[in-house]
């Protein structure tokens, strides 16, 4: 069976846990629940008739109370950089991690999520920061785990990234 | 003694020895081959068949019991060593104990086994029963498996990533995955051999009843041995994590509100930039009728051949226009107050200059109103201020003063000098206001201005023109005003 550790990156209150508890267990919860430390979930995907164990890291959010570990993201064969569409500011702290990640795991597949997208209206992350990102050379996914937008497919796509 | 070895049967599976004072046999009376794994002799030294009574004849006391000695044949047996010291006789008893011991024998195999395991234990757990502490101990092998040390606690077993009983050795970064990241740290801390520990942060696991259970791994050094040793964290955290919560919750809700204020700047600066916009356009045609309403006004050969009415009604037009232009410069000047969109041109002047710009400007009103204006300004007194802009201010003031003082009336503009500062005011004799209008006179716009003494209308913008001007600045304004008897403004200027 092969394994692959794939981290769940961003500033605090993106909407990580909410990604993954969307794809582990097809469950959402409006309520805030701030994530301490790490929590660790698995999925097992079929890609191209190959048999994935995702292990999902779900890191706590980076912000003044937590920075996350570089060891964190050791070891991982792919990671997302989640950013929440209506918080501007996480934008910059989605780029820091983004170069903490390339530092601990260089050759891990990198995916941007721009989350909640159910709420377009109110996002503050432009069109122009969007295409930033794809000129950087990352995909850019935009994700609700609210209304399960995308979400399967980002985990997908990234997991036969890894498996490239 | 005569009875128990006459009267005593030998059945009764004791054997009576009778030795000298230096435990030469004597005689016996019972079966030695009970007790001894040879024939007894007459004259044999009884310590050559039992090493145990070996210097023990004579005994120190009498009688003497030597407890459980292993005989011949697996026999147990108590040895009674007893002196007949009248008839200087010695008499050795061997009392089987046998089905005693036998009764007992697994009671002491069990305890010394539990002794034997807890003292080889020891070597391996040196820190006793700490999964009653609720840390799971494992050591570290060299092929990287772990061996548990001493029992786990409780909480292990309810982890769903555990299954069945851990036996052996296990590979824990299969049970848990966040091993895979504090192993290799806590290699090299235990590479450095120092006593001591090192802590990994936090991570959760599920429990197989659906619950989340947060967990702390160390790695420690004690006397050169590592342990690795998990550990649940309970109320401490719950607190710990609420303060985290509650913080976070508060963040977010900081970040709310700044980014309402930056929508609210931005639709504040889009209003300014519209009524900017719109004012500096309107400017042209409004002064376009006016001019043309001007210039009939002036021409005598059109107003004889209009009506009375239609003279009244073009005058009208004239007076509305001027209004509605002066209403406009002044919406065109607050917008752009608001917008920053002015530098500060300073230049020295003398104070009485400016108050007398203003008299002159204010001729007209003074003279419609038959107000008398007294100037009782001092010259030498030199300001620095952007004249323009503080004659805008002297200008709404006095307009301000002529507004809504009776006709007759009087307005006295007059300058004092104080520490570094100067104190320029203008008191009117007019109708006064109530401290709630004068708290709000330089809030901004007023949206509903009052009428003048003579039905003056007011733009409702002048008093926030003169504070933005003199905050830029940095000039202080009083107001000081009493219902029916008059208004005072201050200005305080700094005395170059």
């Amino acid at each position: 069976m092969i394994k692959k550790k794939v981290c769940m990156l961003g500033a605090f209150a993106v909407g990580k846990t909410s990604l993954v508890q969307r794809y582990v267990k097809s469950i959402f919860s409006e309520k805030y629940q701030t994530t301490i430390g790490v929590k660790i979930d698995k999925k097992t995907v079929v890609v191209n008739q190959t048999e994935v164990d995702l292990l999902l890291w779900d890191i706590h959010g980076e912000d003044d109370f937590q920075k996350v570990k570089s060891s964190y993201i050791v070891g991982s064969s792919g990671y997302f950089i989640v950013i929440d569409g209506t918080r501007a500011e996480t934008f910059a702290v989605g780029l820091e991690l983004l170069k903490l990640a390339q530092s601990a795991a260089p050759a891990a597949s990198c995916v941007f999520l721009f989350n909640k997208a159910d709420i377009k209206s109110e996002w503050e992350i432009t069109e122009k920061q969007s295409n930033e990102i794809r000129t950087m050379g990352f995909e850019v996914i935009e994700t609700s785990a609210k209304d399960n937008l995308s979400v399967n497919e980002a985990f997908n796509h990234i997991a036969a990234l890894m498996l490239k | 003694m005569k009875y128990l070895v006459d009267q005593v049967p030998p059945y009764t599976g004791i054997l009576i020895v009778k030795t000298s004072a230096e435990g030469i046999v004597q005689g016996w009376h019972g079966d030695p081959a009970d007790y001894l794994s040879e024939a007894l002799m007459i004259n044999e030294d009884l310590s050559d068949q039992v090493a145990a009574l070996f210097g023990m004849i004579p005994p120190l006391v009498s009688p003497m019991v030597l407890s459980r000695i292993e005989m011949h044949n697996e026999c147990i047996a108590d040895i009674h060593i007893v002196e007949d010291e009248e008839l200087n006789e010695f008499w050795i008893f061997f009392v089987n104990q046998t089905k005693e011991v036998e009764g007992i024998r697994d009671f002491l195999q069990r305890l010394n086994e539990s002794k034997l395991s807890a003292a080889k234990s020891n070597s391996d757990n040196p820190f006793g029963a700490l999964h009653l502490l609720d840390l799971a101990t494992f050591k570290p092998q060299s092929d990287g498996l772990f061996s548990v040390v001493g029992e786990l606690p409780h909480w292990f077993q309810t982890l769903s990533s555990v299954e069945g009983q851990i036996k052996g050795r296990i590979q824990l970064a299969d049970m848990f995955p966040f091993m895979e990241v504090f192993l290799p740290e806590a290699t090299a801390f235990w590479d450095k051999q120092r006593n001591g520990n090192f802590k990994s942060g936090v991570w959760s696991e599920n429990t197989k009843s659906g619950n989340t259970l947060y967990l702390n791994a160390y790695a420690i050094n004690f006397n050169g041995v590592g342990y690795l040793m998990i550990r649940p964290l309970y109320q401490e955290f719950d607190g710990e994590m609420e303060v985290m919560q509650r913080a976070r919750e508060q963040s977010l809700a900081f970040e709310k509100l700044a980014k309402a204020e930056r929508k609210l700047k931005d639709l504040l600066d889009y209003k300014d930039k519209f009524v900017s916009i719109v004012s500096h356009d309107l400017r042209s045609p409004v002064a376009s009728v006016l001019s043309i309403a001007q210039m009939l006004n002036a021409d005598e050969g059109f107003l004889a051949q209009i009506s009375d009415f239609n003279r009244e009604m073009l005058n009208n037009i004239q007076q509305e226009m001027l209004r509605l232009l002066d209403y406009n410069d002044k919406l065109y000047n607050w917008s752009n107050l608001e917008l920053g969109n002015f530098t500060l041109v300073t230049s020295r002047i003398q104070l009485l200059e400016l108050v007398t710009q203003a008299e002159r400007t204010a001729q007209p009103k003074l003279k419609e109103k038959h107000i008398e204006m007294q100037v009782e300004v001092p010259s030498g007194f030199l300001v620095e201020v952007d004249t323009t802009l503080f004659a805008q201010v002297l200008n709404n003031l006095v307009a301000n003063a002529l507004k809504f003082t009776a006709e007759g009336g009087k307005l006295t503009v007059s300058a004092k000098k104080g520490e570094g500062f100067y104190v320029l005011s203008l008191a009117d004799s007019g109708v006064g206001m109530s401290k709630e209008v004068a708290d709000q006179l330089f809030q901004g716009f007023v949206r509903q201005s009052t009428l003048g003494t003579k039905g003056e209308k007011g733009t409702g913008l002048g008093m926030g023109i003169v504070k933005k001007i003199l905050d830029a600045h940095g000039f202080d304004i009083k107001v000081d005003s009493v219902v029916g008897e008059g208004t005072t403004f201050s200005i305080y200027l700094p005395a170059i």
